[in-house]
């Protein structure tokens, strides 16, 4: 028999490998073979022609162009690097913090589930768009913005006092610019809120009944049993608001990229994306090294 | 320690219960007025007669219904015919989703073998990289699609065989991808599967390993069924995306195109309609033929959360075996 000779470890290997099976064929035939020529593509200039394209090779020519002469890349690339470090921590925090909300019982629970749905379903679509362009539309929402104006007047007042009090500059902006986009940041909280919302359902209840047993409080039971349990799941948050925040059609960079395209200029397109990917490349792979290591030490230090 | 005491004793009091109570409702009436109001606002417009749009009387509630603007974006989007589109697209893309993302996100969460790291690298890559990318490469794959060589090798020994089939205007544009787990997000489902199922305790599945399941079955008859709230999240993030796509599926339909397709255009749509003398329309109403096309797009993913969101809270008392 050809399973007797593989040994326990073997076999499990070829399991796994069995199962991700599908993804490999996937990324060499099909995500490989189109990402190739996309990448040559920035090596040369490309036009589209009706039996496929025409390409004709110029060297770093394309890269050059983003990197020197493109008077908006690497501004644009600075304001989306720190739009990151304001909208990743409020994002997860308030998707948490909605997710527990929504698993706890309350009445017209249901109802107000399917609410805060609707942003996955409007938020991600072209009815965004619509609405936006629709002038009586944002007329209305900026007649219940004609309240915040006021507010943030009075924010502004508020921060010179925060900053006569002593707190530092760059604390006192961090939370201005969230109150005053406090109204783009709840339409991004969906997506996370649901996965934690599932996470939290994960969790089973007699861990609950069984720390409660022990005298633990509803506050020591967040930190000791549901943070623990849904800790995978911050991470994957934290690595989609990431990607969500760089790939969002109305950051500038991606702005950029889609005008290229329509003017099919796709080589300067495809040099800009890859550019542009490379460094969410970056950052994810440190965010990933440090939580990994993080993950493991706090196993560490509870054995 | 005293700290976290004294927090709990505050808790427990009964009137710091009643203001929590009610600082949770006041919550939940202001984040439900901001996410509500586009949709109350295409409901308001949509069922409203053109002719009172700008009447700046009128804020929210209409003076008599008419349904005049949603019969006719009916007519414009082709709705029956799109929806079905659509429909085929999410559908079965969702379903190919679910089934390969579930696999390769089990394959990760529990088997050692050498190149896993790598292989998870490659499958946070496809997340990053988004569709626009390599839209043109693809598109001109699918133009001709050959099966990975396959029938294009056929087609060198047997002429007859034709070298590739045409998948542009289907759904299988987006099913293709789908069941290699390189489809509209998959990357993320992968993720979201491999974390929930590394979260899971090994007990049963080595019990089941005992009583001599082999790794498929325990991952059908054991991990599956205690995955609910993992696949029910997946199966709604996928059909929405899907539903609602519009950057990969501009590029593969050039007719039948898809819903959101339709709505993109469909101002544009409208103005050929006006040329044609099907509807005369003035800018007011064509304000009120777009929200009611827009009401017409989400209204199926919506009806399918409200179904499916009770899982969410039946799943609690089910997961009691995990732990």
């Amino acid at each position: 028999m050809k399973k007797s000779k593989l040994t326990i470890e073997g076999r499990k290997a070829r399991n796994g490998r069995l199962f991700v099976l599908p993804f490999y064929i996937g990324f060499v035939f099909i995500f490989m073979r189109s990402a190739y020529q996309s990448l040559m593509f920035i090596f040369n200039d490309v036009k589209l022609k009706p039996g496929g394209f025409e390409m004709k090779f110029v060297g770093l020519k394309n890269l050059k162009y983003i990197f020197l002469s493109d008077p908006n890349f690497n501004k644009n690339l600075v304001s989306t690097l720190t739009s990151l470090l304001y909208k990743v921590p409020v994002i997860i925090v308030a998707s948490l913090f909605f997710a527990i909300l929504l698993n706890s019982k309350f009445k017209g629970r249901t109802f107000v589930r399917a609410i805060f749905f609707l942003p996955v379903i409007i938020a991600s679509g072209v009815i965004m768009d619509i609405i936006n362009s629709d002038t009586f539309a944002t007329s209305l929402i900026t007649a219940s913005d004609g309240m915040e104006t006021t507010v943030s007047a009075n924010s502004y007042g508020l921060t010179s006092l925060l900053i006569d009090m002593g707190l530092g500059e760059k604390i006192v902006g961090y939370f201005s610019y969230i109150s005053s986009n406090l109204y783009d940041l709840m339409w991004k909280t969906g997506i996370q809120m649901i996965i934690f919302l599932a996470a939290l359902q994960s969790i089973s209840p007699s861990l609950y009944e069984a720390s409660s047993i022990e005298g633990a409080s509803a506050w020591e039971n967040f930190w000791m049993v549901t943070i623990p349990m849904i800790t995978p799941m911050i991470l994957v948050n934290v690595v989609y608001t990431i990607i969500d925040t760089f790939t969002d059609s109305s950051s500038g960079v991606m702005k950029q990229i889609a005008s290229f395209f329509s003017d099919q200029q796709y080589a300067r397109a495809s040099a800009m994306s890859w550019v542009y990917f490379l460094m969410i490349g970056l950052i994810l792979a440190v965010v990933l090294f440090v939580s990994s290591r993080g993950i493991n030490g706090e196993k560490a230090v509870k054995k | 320690m005293i700290n976290t005491e004294k927090i709990a004793h505050y808790f427990k009091r009964n009137t710091t219960a009643v203001i929590w109570k009610i600082f949770r409702f006041l919550l939940f009436v202001g984040i439900c007025y901001i996410f509500i109001f586009p949709v109350l606002y295409m409901v308001s417009i949509a069922v409203r007669s053109p002719e009172t749009v700008n009447d700046p009387s009128i804020v929210w509630i209409p003076r008599g219904i008419s349904f005049s603007s949603i019969k006719t974006a009916i007519k414009i989007l082709d709705y029956p015919r799109s929806v079905t589109t659509t429909l085929m697209i999410s559908v079965f893309g969702t379903l190919a989703s679910l089934i390969s993302c579930s696999l390769v996100g089990y394959g990760f969460a529990r088997f050692e073998f050498k190149e896993k790291k790598i292989a998870f690298a490659l499958v946070i890559l496809t997340i990053i990289v988004p569709p626009q990318t390599v839209l043109i490469s693809s598109f001109i794959g699918y133009r001709n699609f050959d099966f990975f060589g396959i029938l294009k090798l056929l087609h060198m020994i047997i002429p007859s065989i034709p070298s590739g089939v045409p998948l542009i205007n289907t759904a299988w544009t987006f099913i293709v991808p789908a069941i290699f787990a390189v489809g509209l997000r998959s990357g993320l489902f992968i993720y979201i599967f491999r974390q929930f199922f590394a979260g899971m305790p090994k007990d049963l599945e080595e019990a089941a390993m005992i009583d001599g399941c082999n790794a498929f079955r325990i991952f059908v008859q054991v991990m599956l069924p205690l995955a609910k709230p993992a696949i029910i999240t997946v199966l709604l993030f996928s059909f929405v995306w899907h539903w609602n796509d519009y950057v990969q599926s501009s590029m593969y339909f050039n007719s039948h195109q898809p819903i959101s397709v339709m709505l993109n255009q469909m101002q544009s749509l409208l103005q050929d309609a006006k040329l044609f003398n099907v509807v005369t329309n003035t800018p007011d109403e064509i304000r009120t033929f777009l929200q009611a096309g827009c009401l017409l797009t989400i209204l199926p993913p919506l009806i399918l959360y409200i179904f499916t969101q009770r899982f969410f809270t039946e799943s609690i008392e089910r997961t009691g075996i995990v732990g």
